[in-house]
């Protein structure tokens, strides 16, 4: 087999790369820094088996489009967690006294104001007291 | 409990560090949760059918372990990516049942 020009190397990197990224566990990712990200990248290339172990020169190259790409791919993920689950606004019912407005951003749900409701029923609870004709 | 095979490439390559590693791992019967993975923290193996052809001259250990133990990773689509994940927490080790090393000299 022919050797791979540098050009052709680097796009082989790069499908690699951009294939790890759309493929990985997204949550994981956004949460690493930037310096974990780019080692773990470095590490994928190289479990990928992306080059023989006799190879020195691959190894450059992936560091060298690691090292210039690496600040917009982090960025990126950022952006496509906020374009995969767009924040929306949720009204609960929690109780006939009680409405919680909630934002929910990624799954879970987070009261903008830590709200503090008692599910404790009246007859459980001897000094709760709900009269449907307040004084 | 059902056992399956597994591949773990040693020390990116180097063989002088995986014969240092090797001995760990065959003592022990373990290997170590390393940092900077894609898919969450664990030891990493390939299914050994599914080992790519240009890592078959890497020093490598075959080993095997409880099915439940492991994680196997696949695409968004569910198609196996050919290997799995022995989850542990990083810089901490992971059981194993080793059976034969190679690539080792």
């Amino acid at each position: 087999m022919e050797p791979l020009t540098r050009q052709q190397l680097e796009t082989r990197i790069l499908e690699a790369i951009q294939t790890v990224l759309a493929e990985g566990d997204q949550s994981y990712l956004q949460g690493l820094s930037q310096t974990d990200l780019f080692e773990a990248l470095e590490n994928e290339m190289r479990f990928r088996g992306l080059y023989a172990h006799s190879d020195t020169e691959t190894p450059i190259v992936i560091r060298t489009i690691l090292e210039r790409h690496i600040a917009q791919w982090v960025q990126d993920l950022a952006s496509r967690t906020k374009q995969a689950i767009p924040a929306s606004h949720i009204e609960i019912e929690a109780s006939p006294f009680a409405r919680l407005r909630a934002t929910a951003s990624a799954g879970i749900l987070r009261t903008k104001v830590a709200l503090y409701i008692s599910f404790t029923s009246p007859a459980q609870d001897p000094h709760m007291q709900i009269s449907p004709n307040p004084v | 409990m059902a056992y399956i095979q597994g591949i773990h490439v040693m020390a990116h390559g180097d063989r002088t560090e995986a014969r240092r590693i090797a001995e760990d791992i065959q003592r022990n019967q373990r290997l170590l949760v390393g940092t900077g993975a894609m898919y969450g923290a664990g030891a990493y193996a390939y299914y050994p059918e599914r080992l790519l052809a240009t890592l078959r001259d890497w020093p490598q250990v075959l080993f095997e372990i409880d099915e439940n133990a492991i994680i196997e990773i696949c695409k968004r689509d569910g198609t196996s990516m050919g290997f799995f994940r022995i989850p542990g927490t990083i810089g901490d080790y992971v059981g194993i049942h080793v059976l034969a090393f190679a690539n080792l000299d």
